[in-house]
């Protein structure tokens, strides 16, 4: 042998030297990945458009009356600019987030495949695991910087723009400004936990499939689909496997009684999820050969077609399967939500109108909901429910006033209710400076864990 | 390094059938074979791309991790045409794999960009670089790892032919130093003006292992075109002739083969026999010929290894 171990320091190390030399090889896999991404041109326009983009919307929010009502604190983009970064979370975990974790993590494989790389990459002073490693560390550093980056920016544009004015939360009350940046904030931590699972998603498929179209499509049409599935059935297990429910889990830091279940359940199917596509991802790239085509043989059809074709059985499999097992709606939940909700905003809609509450003060009033078109069964998401409020009116005037509500309810416990204006009034408060009328139409959620 | 009893199938497909290849330092070996014998294989599994079926390798006196290879330090080299980063120049790509292998020496990739030729475009985007600028960038970066070992395959396809000769100087300076190198080629030219030693390869398998020196002794008596004023007559001379066989050509003339003594005196009896010999060209070196009857490839197969 021409050299020894020995000559060239390659001796027998002891354990904790090769541990260091293992992180120190991850490190510089890390910042070689960093720095590949950060030269690529989808990147800097991504980060251009998590910087621009809220300021874009609350621009355009500004210059018009109209509000996204149909998103979570939608109607009150005109009144806090807390609400601001709260709509944009709503939007980006409907779609935003999936395709920027697919831009980010899904052609970082697939794109050493295409420049023909992997050879180069893998004849130097790194192994496989370090390669893979420093490759997840890199799409997960530069995911979350982009979040990071899109929570500040819409932060910012919604206080400037609007204001740092106190925000209504989902059960009625009055959150303060300091309150609502404090969970404003959690709310994007916790929403970072789906994200980095749909980043291992986007790079088990970059992996798996060699394809960057793939990679970067992938999480977008699946997230959609697992959207699509949590919205088909009344079950709360399908409701809860799917990662898309996951970007929901925030919704509970807004209610007079903060409940972390969702949370906790995002974190767990976040983890299980991350898991399973990284290890996969990783023993898939273990025992790979990197020989190009031998023998001239060009892969087929038949193992896309295969995968395809299981991904379908797969998607109507869990399509049957939506309506299997409890639904966390029940009549009972609702009563109780709406209820504490719609006493709230009655004390809050009094006191816009400049009519004294006393401190401490409660409504006496009770909710009754039912399904319309539900037959016996008052339970599930669904728009055709009804919830009639009983609200009684304590002396010198005693009486008993009903006011029903056409109510919506989604499958992951928020509603959103329609009340009559005859006796809500209508959309702005008068002679409240353009207040809006909080009972006209007014959103909540409840704990569906 | 040392190679042995590697094994690899791909499929139905023994690309390696029990290799060993072994080379030392300050020797430049180099590794031949026609289309398809495996030695593409083999460096990918020297490069731990590939994991073998069987066998075991040993680089710089480090066992080969097949599972979870790192490449050791003083390994360099590249397989097929290497392959960069097209966004990147020339020189952030050499920084970059610099990096992976903790090098962050400016000045060495400087002057690795320099003795491969590519000083004046190294900030010119890869995406836009020829094969030939490639292979030079991709020699530059198995230099930033200071090679003992270096696995190049056909590093001179591309080149201009200034390019070839200043690659070819700059293997045997390397391998003068004490560098050992496998060098994986189709051009017997190149076997015969840098390697000390050749290992020949045929379907997966090591077919002849030795220097080029014994190469050339046993090597067979070189093909020759011969054109004459008489082909048929000098075709009937030819047979009476010991140790000389002619056929005829379709093409041209006749294809000649015989030792130099013998074919002396073949050429003065055509002389006599009043037949003028109008070209006597080589058709096949002895290596050629010799690389030709151990790969069992025809000389067809030869202007096509050629041409490659």
């Amino acid at each position: 042998m021409a050299y020894s171990a020995s000559e060239r320091g390659l001796a027998e190390t002891s354990a904790a030297p090769r541990r260091h030399a293992r992180f120190a090889g991850v490190g510089r896999s890390w910042r070689v990945e960093m720095a590949k991404l950060i030269s690529q041109l989808p990147l800097r326009i991504l980060a251009v458009a998590c910087l621009l983009a809220p300021i874009v919307f609350v621009v355009v929010i500004n210059s018009q009356s109209a509000v996204p009502a149909d998103t979570l604190f939608g109607r009150w983009v005109h009144a806090s600019g807390f609400a601001i970064p709260l709509v944009v979370l709503g939007f980006a975990g409907s779609w935003g987030f999936p395709v920027l974790t697919g831009v980010v993590a899904g052609d970082m494989f697939a794109s050493e495949d295409r420049h023909g790389t992997w050879k180069t990459l893998l004849s130097r002073s790194c192994s496989r695991s370090d390669v893979f490693v420093g490759k997840v560390l890199a799409a997960a550093t530069s995911v979350a910087v982009l979040v990071l980056l899109l929570c500040v920016s819409s932060l910012v544009a919604g206080v400037i723009g609007v204001g740092a004015h106190r925000l209504v939360g989902l059960s009625g009350t009055l959150l303060s400004p300091g309150r609502c940046l404090g969970l404003v904030l959690a709310s994007w931590a916790i929403a970072l936990m789906p994200v980095l699972a749909f980043t291992s998603l986007a790079l088990l498929l970059s992996v798996a499939t060699r394809s960057g179209i793939v990679g970067v499509l992938g999480p977008p049409v699946i997230g959609t689909v697992m959207l699509l599935l949590s919205l088909v059935g009344g079950g709360e297990i399908v409701r809860t496997i799917m990662l898309a429910t996951a970007f929901d889990a925030w919704h509970g830091l807004f209610t007079e009684q903060a409940y972390l279940g969702p949370v906790v359940e995002a974190a767990v199917v976040s983890a299980v999820y991350a898991f399973v596509c990284l290890a996969v991802a990783w023993r898939i790239l273990r025992r790979r050969d990197f020989a190009g085509v031998p023998g001239g043989a060009r892969p087929g059809w038949a193992l896309p077609t295969r995968a395809v074709a299981a991904s379908a059985a797969a998607v109507a499999l869990l399509a049957v399967l939506a309506n299997v097992g409890p639904t966390a709606i029940t009549s009972k939940r609702l009563e109780a939500a709406i209820n504490t909700t719609f006493d709230n905003l009655t004390i809050l809609q009094q006191e816009l109108l400049g009519r004294a509450v006393p401190a401490n003060r409660s409504l006496s009033s009770g909710a009754n909901c039912r399904r319309h078109g539900g037959g016996t069964s008052n339970s599930g998401p669904g728009d055709d429910w009804v919830c009639t409020i009983t609200i009684v009116v304590p002396p010198p005037r005693p009486d008993t006033i009903e006011v029903t509500y056409d109510v919506r309810v989604r499958p992951n416990g928020c509603y959103t209710t329609e009340g009559p204006p005859s006796f809500i009034g209508q959309r702005v408060l008068p002679g409240a400076h353009g207040a809006l009328n909080p009972l006209f139409q007014f959103d909540g959620c409840f704990n569906t864990t | 390094m040392d190679a042995h009893g590697l094994v690899k199938r791909f499929g139905e497909i023994t690309a390696l059938d029990g290799v060993d290849v072994r080379v030392e330092g300050g020797r430049v070996q180099g590794l031949l074979g026609p289309n398809g014998a495996g030695k593409t294989t083999l460096l990918r599994i020297l490069f731990g791309l590939v994991r073998p079926d069987a066998g075991s390798v040993r680089l710089l006196g480090e066992q080969l991790d097949t599972s979870d290879a790192r490449l050791p330090d003083g390994v360099g080299g590249f397989v097929e045409d290497p392959r960069f980063y097209p966004y990147l120049s020339a020189r952030r790509n050499l920084k970059l794999l610099s990096e992976l292998d903790e090098v962050r020496s400016a000045a060495r990739i400087g002057e690795a960009l320099e003795l491969v030729g590519l000083a004046d475009t190294a900030d010119r985007r890869v995406g836009g670089f020829s094969t030939g600028m490639r292979q030079r960038l991709g020699l530059a970066a198995a230099l930033l790892r200071e090679p003992a070992l270096l696995l190049l395959d056909e590093p001179t396809v591309g080149l201009d032919p200034a390019g070839v000769r200043e690659m070819r100087a700059l293997l045997r300076k390397l391998a003068d130093g004490g560098t050992a190198v496998l060098l994986s080629t189709h051009d017997m030219a190149e076997v015969d003006d840098v390697c000390d030693g050749v290992t020949i390869m045929r379907s997966g398998r090591v077919v002849w292992d030795g220097t080029v020196q014994r190469l050339r002794a046993e090597a067979p008596a070189p093909d020759l075109r011969l054109c004459t004023s008489n082909d048929a007559r000098a075709l009937e001379i030819a047979r009476g002739h010991m140790g000389v066989t002619a056929v005829s050509d379709q093409r041209e003339g006749l294809v000649v083969s015989a030792e130099d003594g013998r074919l002396d005196a073949y050429v003065l009896a055509l002389g006599q026999a009043g037949i003028a010999v109008r070209r006597l060209e080589l058709l096949a070196a002895p290596l050629e010929s010799m690389f030709f009857a151990l790969t069992g490839s025809g000389s067809d197969t030869g202007a096509e290894l050629d041409a490659a």
